[in-house]
């Protein structure tokens, strides 16, 4: 079921239902420190706490000086009861509809999505997905949105990907700031901003280097802010995904703890808190890099020519408009590019073995370093 | 021979596990194609020339007696939103993915994703004042009467 540009009316009533779902005293109150933004997180339900506390340790705050977006966050338990009662003091005559395709087709219950046109074409202000379990919804006025799942268990509620990624990137959208998807690490404070979609072996390497001693970001989701001294990115997320391949491979190393198998046996969930004293806040980019695995011995650097860095380029957008739902948003294709076009773009052609792959980056950011610091000399006697 | 490349002077482009992406460097505007679409235009990059690429969509099996008015159709589609422009004088042999265009039953499909201004209105953390350009507007989080009946008129 759809409803298009409802009236203030509707929409107060909407919200106050969510509210009444939600529930009447929280759990608790934190913070969530996205760099660019605070986040202030109001959780109903304490199935959620585990979650948030193993996805979002290191951005997860006890206090924050303001925020700049509310969430509020419960478990569902009722979400028929929510479609069905949150329209129908307006439109009774769909309300009955409903409750006669429930029956009728025996569904447990019908998507229900409310659109603004003035807030969006393409993303609702409040979906009801019942066939997920995931209640989603933006308060505009207030800046409050609201995030409801029916099932909590671990295996299940890891099948909706990253905890609150498409919220999240709601509130860290701005023209100078956004969700991206992809990986940063760096050496000295010279990060290197990994273009590539999944399973071309970005994480991995992401991972290794910084167990190997690099300074880290992330290996999937970030914040991306771009202002006159340069590009920066902040972490989000405590855990990684691995291939179970990797996993094993890194078994005898990673400090990490197992959190989930992500319900289809193709990546292993892993919190890295033990790490946290490499993550980085407001890090530098210096470079962008686009990872491809070869069939070479050895792994080797080269500089991008035009093609290969519009490959890159579009990757980079492609695949994060692609996990956000975001293909309709020119400004934020053109703000990605904004963000990249100027950087110099090597290609990282990865080998079988991930040692020498990072070995390969090591030596060429300590070289890039180095390069960049003679240069710099360079134009001071100048 | 008609031959054309990537207009690389506007378009990014991407071809991945079969699917193109290219995007418009100077609008943003996002087109996405289908797998027969992909193949096709994975040709007309390569350098094939359109007579080739045609040439060998003729002979897959199954194809419609209306294929050289499908794949002109396409390729004007494609040189009309400026994605490749004529260039070129590449002669080798189509390499045709007959799999995805039996798949996608012989209708290459090139789709425009485009909508400026999504999800920037209504949104007091991204509203633009002119005082402090675009950046985050802290006070709209705490709106008063005047703002909230502003808002309430950009929203009925």
């Amino acid at each position: 079921m759809r409803i298009d540009n409802p009236s203030q009316e509707q929409l107060r009533h909407y919200f106050k239902r969510l509210d009444e779902h939600a529930g009447q005293t929280p759990q608790w109150i934190k913070y969530l420190d996205l760099g660019t933004h605070i986040v202030k997180l109001i959780n109903y339900s304490p199935e959620f706490t585990p979650h948030v506390q193993k996805q979002l340790t290191y951005v997860l705050k006890n206090s924050a000086p303001h925020h700049d977006a509310t969430l509020v966050i419960w478990k569902e338990t009722d979400i028929k009861a929510l479609t069905l009662n949150l329209d129908e003091k307006f439109n009774p005559k769909t309300n009955l509809r409903l409750r006669v395709e429930m029956l009728a087709f025996k569904t447990k219950s019908i998507s229900l999505q409310v659109f603004d046109e003035t807030y969006s074409k393409h993303q609702p202000l409040l979906n009801i997905d019942p066939y997920n379990g995931i209640v989603q919804a933006h308060n505009p006025k207030t800046n409050t949105y609201y995030y409801a799942a029916e099932n909590l268990e671990p295996e299940e509620f890891i099948k909706q990907g990253h905890i609150f990624v498409h919220t999240l990137n709601k509130i860290i959208k701005t023209p100078n700031s956004g969700l991206v998807h992809g990986a940063v690490v760096g050496l000295d404070n010279k990060g290197i901003l990994f273009c590539a979609r999944g399973q071309r072996g970005k994480s991995t390497l992401a991972v290794l280097a910084m167990m190997e001693g690099f300074e880290y970001v992330s290996d999937d989701y970030l914040t991306l802010s771009k202002d006159e001294t340069g590009l920066y990115a902040d972490p989000i997320y405590s855990i990684i995904t691995l291939s179970p391949r990797m996993y094993n491979e890194l078994y005898n190393d990673l400090q990490g703890k197992f959190v989930s198998n992500n319900a289809r046996k193709d990546k292993y969930v892993i919190n890295i808190a033990p790490y946290h004293e490499r993550f980085r806040r407001h890090y530098p980019i210096s470079v962008c890099m686009f990872p491809e695995i070869v069939s070479g011995p050895e792994p080797e650097i080269v500089p991008c020519d035009k093609y290969s860095k519009g490959r890159a380029i579009t990757q980079l957008i492609h695949s994060t408009i692609n996990q956000t739902g975001d293909r309709h948003d020119m400004e934020t294709i053109r703000k990605l590019m904004s963000f990249v076009n100027d950087f110099e773009f090597y290609k990282i052609n990865l080998c079988a073995d991930i040692q020498a792959n990072v070995e390969c980056l090591r030596n060429f950011i300590t070289d890039y370093n180095k390069r960049k610091e003679k240069s710099n000399d360079e134009l001071c006697v100048k | 021979m008609t031959n054309y490349v990537l207009n690389e002077e506007k378009m990014f482009a991407d071809i991945t596990d079969g699917v193109a992406i290219v995007i418009n460097s100077e609008t943003g505007i996002y087109y996405g194609m289908n797998g027969f679409g992909t193949t096709v235009f994975e040709n007309i990059i390569n350098g094939v020339s359109t007579e080739n690429i045609l040439s060998a969509l003729k002979s897959l099996s199954g194809a419609p007696a209306d294929i050289e008015e499908i794949f002109n159709t396409f390729v004007k589609a494609l040189a009309d939103n400026e994605l490749i422009i004529t260039g070129g004088t590449g002669d080798s042999a189509a390499n045709i993915n007959a799999e995805a265009a039996a798949e996608d039953k012989f209708t290459p499909d090139v789709r425009e994703y485009s909508d400026a201004q999504e999800l920037l209105l209504a949104d007091p953390i991204h509203e633009v004042k002119e005082e402090t350009g675009w950046a985050p507007d802290k006070a709209a989080l705490n709106p008063d009467a005047e703002d909230v009946s502003r808002r309430e008129s950009k929203m009925v």
